[in-house]
């Protein structure tokens, strides 16, 4: 009984392994391309050229309605959406733990006041929010990032503060009370470090989120207009009739870009969201 | 002096079942270097005395009483002076050995951990200490053990590195809850020479808590009976053994292998519902009217302190 299903779980992890492989390289290839976004780039993203130009050896993906060529503006385009995609994950996890660890190990007050702020926070229809305030404010890249940042952290402040709450109650915690730490020194020394498992997947996948958002915002032509994003360009591209004359190499390879990239976060997240469980039986 | 004395202590806990009157009208005090043993059964209140020392209950417990250690009184401490004393002056091993120790660090890294937080000590420096005191533990290779993590130490290991890590600050008192709790007879006494080690390596009072008798017959030099929250009996550990006066420790004495093995009738009352008058009253073979009416007192007599009718 007991030989086939090991066979199966330890053919599972080595599938999962190979997953996880593949995303850390995807990952390492699109953070090169943005460090190296003016070297790998063959032209200047805002240098003009012929406009509506289909694929050459000069332009590998033509160029659009103002002569910029694609294929320049597609690797520049990684910056944004990292940039973007990371600052909004930093931004949302640091607050999701701060809240998630403050509510999960005081309880009491603070934590019926910090999980009824997230109630809030959850309610509130976030694209719909941003779309508001993108209206109302000057559309910049920080401005996006900052946004996206302060309204995301709910669904990581909830799974810390969980987490937090089993955490507590083991025996090395109230160990650790016993020898007179302070509060935040077991916070950071026995809670923090036994938790990070379960953080760090769900990053991933704020991070792949926060890149979709900025996208759909681009698309939506809410973006920042001085930036190279891929969302712009699918917004240029259809705005400026690239969808009705069937210029693909216009809006297909961003659209790819964006799907590619979210793919890559969300497998490092898996493998590590499956390590996690690992851990789990572990301990 | 007495380091440690404690007067009148209550433990109630506010649940939604009803108040759970955990531990009722408790004084004892513990002597510069001596041992006391507080024995009693499973659930009758001896860990809700340890953790209310050091004010680690939770929430809703409601304290009262007096708690005095060098003169002040714990209970009325702020929670910073108290972590000041958590520690360095009163040590507290809890039980369940092997989930005390944090799983993703090292034993050296949570050995070191007091020195460094509370003794400002350098980093490596506190790694030899620890070395150190793993090897007057008598571990066999404290430079491999101390880089060594929980999951790769056995439960009698694990014990004795709580221990050390409680001890690492010479702290005044130790207590110790259930140290010997799920170990086999032979890490049982490995532990107990650990504990005596330690006692004779500095001028500690050990206040130790468990549910073995023979435990605190060999380490103890005064042990306290409970029963249902109450102290029943107190007194010189070799007379107890000798002469048990409360017929509960003479009931718990001969309910062991070597002295008869009589199971005590009944069980322990529901600490929701406690019986009015002696507690025992209810499975007590000596019961008079009176004990059902009125609750005795813990009255001194001939050096032993007893809670009974018979001897008041």
């Amino acid at each position: 009984m007991k030989q086939p299903q090991n066979k199966h779980q330890s053919s599972f992890t080595v599938e999962n392994r190979n997953w996880t492989r593949i995303g850390l390289i995807l990952f390492s290839l699109v953070v090169l391309t943005a460090l190296g976004a003016d070297i790998l780039a063959p032209h200047d993203p805002w240098q003009r050229f012929e406009p509506y130009q289909s694929p050459s050896r000069d332009h590998l993906l033509g160029t659009n309605d103002i002569g910029n060529d694609v294929f320049s503006e597609l690797i520049h385009g990684t910056r944004v959406s990292l940039i973007v995609g990371f600052g909004t994950a930093l931004l949302a996890t640091f607050l999701g733990l701060i809240i998630g660890l403050v509510s999960g190990y005081y309880r009491g007050i603070a934590d019926e006041m910090l999980m009824g702020l997230t109630d809030i926070f959850l309610m509130v229809p976030r694209i719909p929010l941003i779309i508001i305030l993108a209206a109302f404010l000057k559309p910049s890249f920080w401005m996006i990032t900052l946004a996206l940042g302060l309204l995301w952290w709910t669904s990581t402040a909830r799974v810390v503060r969980s987490k937090t709450l089993q955490i507590r109650e083991m025996s090395f915690v109230q160990s650790s009370k016993g020898l007179g730490f302070r509060d935040a020194h077991i916070i950071f020394t026995d809670v923090l470090p036994n938790i990070i498992q379960v953080v760090i997947p769900k990053f991933m996948i704020t991070v792949a989120t926060a890149m979709i958002s900025e996208a759909s915002l681009s698309f939506l032509g809410l973006g920042d207009p001085t930036l190279k994003s891929w969302g712009m360009m699918i917004n240029f591209a259809f705005v400026k009739g690239g969808f009705i004359n069937q210029m693909w190499w216009w809006y297909l390879p961003p659209g790819i870009c964006i799907a590619g990239i979210v793919l890559t976060t969300v497998l490092l997240g898996f493998g590590y969201e499956q390590k996690e469980e690992i851990g789990l039986r572990g301990i | 002096m007495n380091p440690l004395a404690v007067e009148n202590l209550r433990v109630d806990f506010q649940t939604r079942w009803g108040v759970i009157q955990a531990v009722d009208s408790v004084s004892f005090h513990l002597r510069e270097g001596e041992t006391l043993a507080l024995v009693g059964e499973t659930g009758c209140g001896k860990s809700v005395i340890a953790h209310a020392i050091l004010r680690l209950l939770p929430q809703n417990a409601r304290v009262t009483g007096q708690i005095f250690y060098e003169n002040r009184n714990l209970l009325q401490l702020s929670e910073k002076e108290l972590s000041q004393i958590r520690g360095r002056k009163i040590s507290l091993v809890i039980q369940n050995p092997s989930l005390s120790l944090n799983p993703v660090y090292t034993v050296g890294h949570q050995l070191v951990e007091p020195l460094i937080v509370h003794q400002n000590e350098k980093r490596r420096q506190a790694f030899q200490t620890a070395i150190q005191l793993l090897a007057r533990l008598r571990f066999r290779e404290p430079e491999r053990e101390v880089r060594m993590y929980p999951f790769q130490l056995s439960g009698g290991m694990s014990q004795r590195v709580l221990i050390g890590m409680s001890v690492a600050l010479r702290p005044d008192i130790l207590i110790a809850d259930e140290p010997t709790k799920g170990l086999d007879d032979r890490l049982k006494q490995d532990i107990l020479d650990e504990l005596m080690l330690i006692k004779k390596m500095g001028n500690l009072s050990l206040f130790l808590i468990t549910h073995d008798l023979n435990t605190a017959r060999e380490l103890s030099e005064r042990t306290a009976v409970m029963y249902a929250g109450e102290i029943i009996e107190m007194g010189d550990t070799r007379g107890f053994f000798e002469t048990p006066r409360h017929p509960y420790s003479k009931a718990l004495l001969e309910s062991l292998p070597g002295r008869g093995f009589q199971p005590i009738p009944g069980s322990s009352p529901s600490p929701v519902d406690l019986p009015v008058g002696c507690r025992f009253h209810p499975r007590c073979p000596h019961r008079r009217d009176v004990c059902s009416e009125r609750k005795p007192d813990l009255v001194r007599d001939k050096e032993r302190d007893v809670r009974c009718v018979l001897f008041s």
